[in-house]
């Protein structure tokens, strides 16, 4: 396991969303680091701004619901750019629609999951999440 | 790869035919959990795939119908059913559809693994006839319900 915090890019509208997955990592004792970032469009111009990122992350979430431009949107976004191509991206919905399914089949992505409804999903979403870092790094 | 369709005949009139996946290599457990199926209140379409490699391809095919339920057996030819899970869970068609793991396994290590990667439920074959039908069946029952 590296020493240093696990990187982890949020994409992520929702206020609550974020405080609930913040803490699910927590609780699964992940050494983390966050950057979350509020709307497609930001995300977009975040993974396009080449040699300017502070640190490139290991994981990326994705919510597919985000303001401006949409998850699929994003995800291409990804991977268009060189340092995101091979990025583990794990995406959600609250409400996946066969359209949302349709423009994300053809990229790669670890994990396609329905967005935690309660408390206990955070937290299992939590020890997923850090399972799937900490093996990353095996 | 199998499929075979069939109904309770006490319950012909349900409206909803449930599509079951069942990647599973030994006919014996094939044959009992058809048993199981059976046994319950549902009209039901089972697709049996034998390795975990054929599973992965045919679960892959856009034009395939979304399933109901996967349930999956870990020791498997080709790639083994963790693979198939991960893979499963990888698949935006395939998001929220449940998987259950069915397996003779009792490790920890593997049902703790096969929850990492998002498998609903872990059911340990009974060893015997009658607990098998009823655990097994009550299991498929109980994720078809909250599909």
């Amino acid at each position: 396991m590296k020493d240093e915090p696990f990187q982890i890019l949020l994409v992520e509208d929702n206020d609550a969303d974020v405080y609930l997955l913040r803490k699910a990592f927590e609780a699964a004792a992940l050494n983390f680091e966050l950057t979350v970032i509020d709307d497609g469009r930001d995300a977009i111009n975040y993974v396009q701004r080449g040699g300017e990122w502070e640190a490139l992350p290991d994981l990326a979430i994705l919510d597919m619901n985000l303001p401006k431009n949409d998850g699929p949107e994003v995800l291409r976004a990804l991977r268009n750019v060189k340092e995101f191509s091979k990025l583990p991206v794990i995406v959600f919905s609250s409400l996946w629609s066969p359209s949302d399914k349709l423009k994300i089949e053809s990229f790669d992505v670890a994990r396609c999951l329905n967005k935690p409804l309660n408390l206990e999903e955070f937290l299992q979403m939590g020890t997923m999440v850090s399972d799937l870092l900490r093996r990353m790094k095996e | 790869m199998n499929t075979t369709n069939a109904s309770s005949p006490d319950t012909y009139q349900s409206p909803r035919v449930f599509r079951i996946v069942l990647v599973e290599d030994e006919p014996g457990d094939v044959y009992l959990l058809e048993k199981a199926l059976k046994r319950l209140n549902l009209t039901y379409e089972l697709t049996h795939f034998e390795d975990g490699e054929l599973a992965m391809r045919l679960l892959a095919e856009p034009e395939r119908p979304t399933p109901d339920l996967i349930l999956v057996d870990l020791n498997l030819p080709k790639r083994d059913g963790f693979e198939v899970l991960r893979s499963v869970r990888s698949r935006p068609a395939l998001v929220g559809v449940p998987v259950g793991i069915f397996t003779s396994s009792e490790a920890a290590a593997d049902r703790s693994r096969a929850s990492l990667l998002g498998a609903e439920r872990y059911i340990h074959k009974p060893a015997e006839l009658e607990q098998f039908i009823k655990e097994v069946g009550d299991a498929i029952e109980g994720m078809l319900h909250r599909a």
